[in-house]
């Protein structure tokens, strides 16, 4: 509590301590990776997975090689290709439910803490039904009626993950509405938003970073799940889809592990990146988890 | 039981029935298009079958009205007709729901007994071999799509060990009659596989749970009184601790409820195992809108069926919920 008069200095210190933990450092390394694949995918793969004349049909199915790194699935196409192509689905969902949730569940979750009464009733009754809502099964549904779209998990995701972080951080404000600093804004007349915007909310960045990491997390995965389900975007390479593919074109039949091994392991990567970086960001936040602190 | 938690919980939990009946019917209507078009897209229907297969569906009521008509159906159980198989919906899901309970429920129970057992060793080797590697498997477990485990599984042990089948649920030509044993096996030997895979993925989270919360409880002081008092590492482990520390696992279990009964759908269609899942993703492409939607609607109900019933347990176990 004492120092939080003055955030600013030292932080810069503490987000060096990412870099610090190797499993920090690992999964920004592998999630910059990411991004440069998904940035510079048109001239970083060796063939454009988009184009048919450019699948290898005669090295249908080859297992990795100097001229098919990673190998090739049942039409030729270059898995590696296909897989630095299938980082942007991946990264655009993450990113943007990683902002979309942690940002819609604070104002919410604040509106809640602040306001009280009815409108914190009436919230906190969504947030009870919205929880217990399976996200799978209602993204199918939505994809039968609308057709496949990865755009479908990042508003389903918005739609049901906004209620854990509104609950989360409707308990935070409330704590800190009791606490001295605020009475001592109220007692010079800063208005409620300039309490709220300024005071209160800021003392909840922690956790919504942490959040916003494991949303981004659990959304790759959503993502690859429909994909793999055959309800994402038919035209848009991902890494979910091309497990789809595997295991349609009879992947297992033939043992063609190289076409099930590397999508999948690309998948597993980012979301443990995501879920390193929130466990991270954790440390970087609550001096009380760094090494050495008993918890 | 507190009638007042109980009676609040059972409305939450109806509500919340209400809310996907809501969003279920709203959907339909909001969609762009016409629900009933396919059975009229043939130019050649004259206009007044069309009309009339309008009025059957009642889509010239006004849109509350076919709201009220869907709630009465809804509680009456006819949720309608599934355009693929021609039978009532809710008939063709009763039976899938049995293969679906088989391969979710076997392993989340399973996962939760050993989960108990790893985490409270973990927790009192604090520091140790086991608990470094639980640490990092719970996780490295979150972030494996459960498919994409089983397809490993399947390469592992379907092609390379051929110890299991590859996939679909018993020995085509066998039947339940005339060889129930025969049958049986079978059925298990293909549940094997898409079972571990499901049984792998919740092992280690359910064990970090339980670590967490038994080192918490070891910190108490009536574990402390427990050793002065000389008490044996067991009874002091399963008897002072166990009951302690289970109480974050039940939440945690109707929690990852949401996730299992979800998540089936993933490894059913690995296996081609025909469950719940794999009947949806079926209709689904099949565009079997009536089916799509009774499926749905079911998995919801049962998520927040299964969720309360746990919400009770809860509260029969710790005391302190009822009046938190």
């Amino acid at each position: 509590m004492a120092n939080r008069a003055k955030p600013e200095r030292g932080a810069g210190g503490h987000y060096l301590r990412l870099l610090r933990r190797p499993s920090g450092a690992f999964s920004l390394l592998f999630l910059a990776l990411c991004i440069f694949c998904a940035l510079s995918a048109d001239w970083l793969a060796p063939y454009d997975p988009y184009d048919p004349s450019q699948k290898d049909i005669l090295a249908s199915l080859s297992p990795p090689s100097l001229r098919h790194p990673l190998g090739t699935d049942s039409f030729g196409g270059d898995i590696l290709s296909s897989l630095i192509y299938g980082t942007r689905v991946a990264l655009i969902v993450g990113f943007s439910t990683g902002v979309t949730v942690p940002f819609l569940g604070a104002v919410l979750g604040a509106v809640a803490a602040f306001f009280g009464g009815r409108l914190d009733r009436l919230l906190m009754f969504l947030v009870d039904v919205v929880m217990v809502l399976p996200g799978l099964p209602l993204m199918i549904l939505v994809a039968t009626y609308i057709g496949g779209s990865y755009w479908i998990v990042v508003v389903l995701f918005t739609f049901l993950g906004w209620a854990g972080v509104c609950r989360m951080v409707r308990g935070r404000i409330l704590s800190e509405k009791a606490a001295p600093y605020v009475e001592a804004a109220r007692s010079y007349a800063a208005p409620w938003y300039r309490i709220l915007f300024r005071h209160v909310l800021p003392s909840t960045y922690p956790l919504l970073a942490v959040t916003a990491a494991r949303t981004a997390a659990g959304s790759v995965l959503a993502e690859a799940g429909l994909s793999f389900l055959g309800f994402g975007d038919p035209l848009a390479i991902s890494w979910g889809k091309m497990l789809a593919d595997a295991q349609a074109q009879g992947a297992l039949l033939f043992g063609a592990w190289w076409w099930v091994l590397f999508p999948g392991l690309a998948v597993t990567l980012l979301a443990l990146s995501f879920i390193n970086l929130g466990y991270a960001l954790e440390e970087v936040f609550n001096p009380r988890l760094r090494r050495g602190a008993r918890t | 039981m507190n009638r007042g938690y109980f009676a609040w919980r059972l409305l939450m939990a109806l509500l919340a029935v209400g809310a996907a009946i809501v969003l279920n019917f709203l959907l339909i209507h909001l969609m762009p298009g016409d629900p009933a078009h396919r059975f009229y897209a043939d130019p050649r229907v004259p206009p007044e079958v069309k009309q009339e297969i309008i009025r059957m569906f009642g889509l010239d009521k006004p849109l509350w009205t076919q709201f009220l008509l869907y709630v009465r159906n809804v509680f009456r159980g006819e949720l309608g007709i599934s355009f693929t198989t021609q039978r009532p919906v809710l008939q063709v899901i009763a039976e899938r729901i049995p293969w679906t309970l088989a391969i979710t429920l076997i392993p989340t129970l399973a996962a939760i007994a050993c989960g108990i057992w790893l985490g409270m060793w973990a927790a009192w080797k604090r520091g140790g071999v086991t608990d470094f590697l639980l640490r990092t498997l719970g996780t490295a477990s979150s972030s494996v799509p459960s498919f994409w485990l089983a397809m490993l599984l399947v390469m592992l042990f379907a092609y390379w060990a051929r110890i299991f089948p590859l996939m679909g649920m018993v020995k085509p030509g066998l039947s339940l009659s005339e060889s129930p044993w025969c049958f049986i096996g079978s059925v298990a030997c293909h549940a094997a596989l898409p079972m571990l895979t499901l049984f792998v993925i919740s092992v280690p989270g359910y064990a970090l749970a339980m670590r967490n919360a038994v080192i918490s409880v070891l910190g108490e002081n009536y574990i402390l009184a427990a050793q002065a008092k000389g008490i044996s590492q067991t009874v002091l482990l399963w008897k002072h601790v166990l009951k302690n520390a289970v109480l974050p696992l039940i939440n945690m279990f109707s929690l990852s409820l949401v996730g299992v009964i979800g998540g089936a759908v993933l490894v059913e269609q690995v296996f081609s195992w025909y469950g719940m899942g794999l009947l949806m993703i079926r209709a689904a492409q099949a565009r079997d809108f009536p089916l799509v939607q009774a499926t749905a609607l079911i998995t919801i109900i049962l998520t927040i069926g299964a969720n309360f019933l746990t919400d009770l347990v809860q509260a029969w176990i710790d005391p302190r919920i009822r009046y938190g």
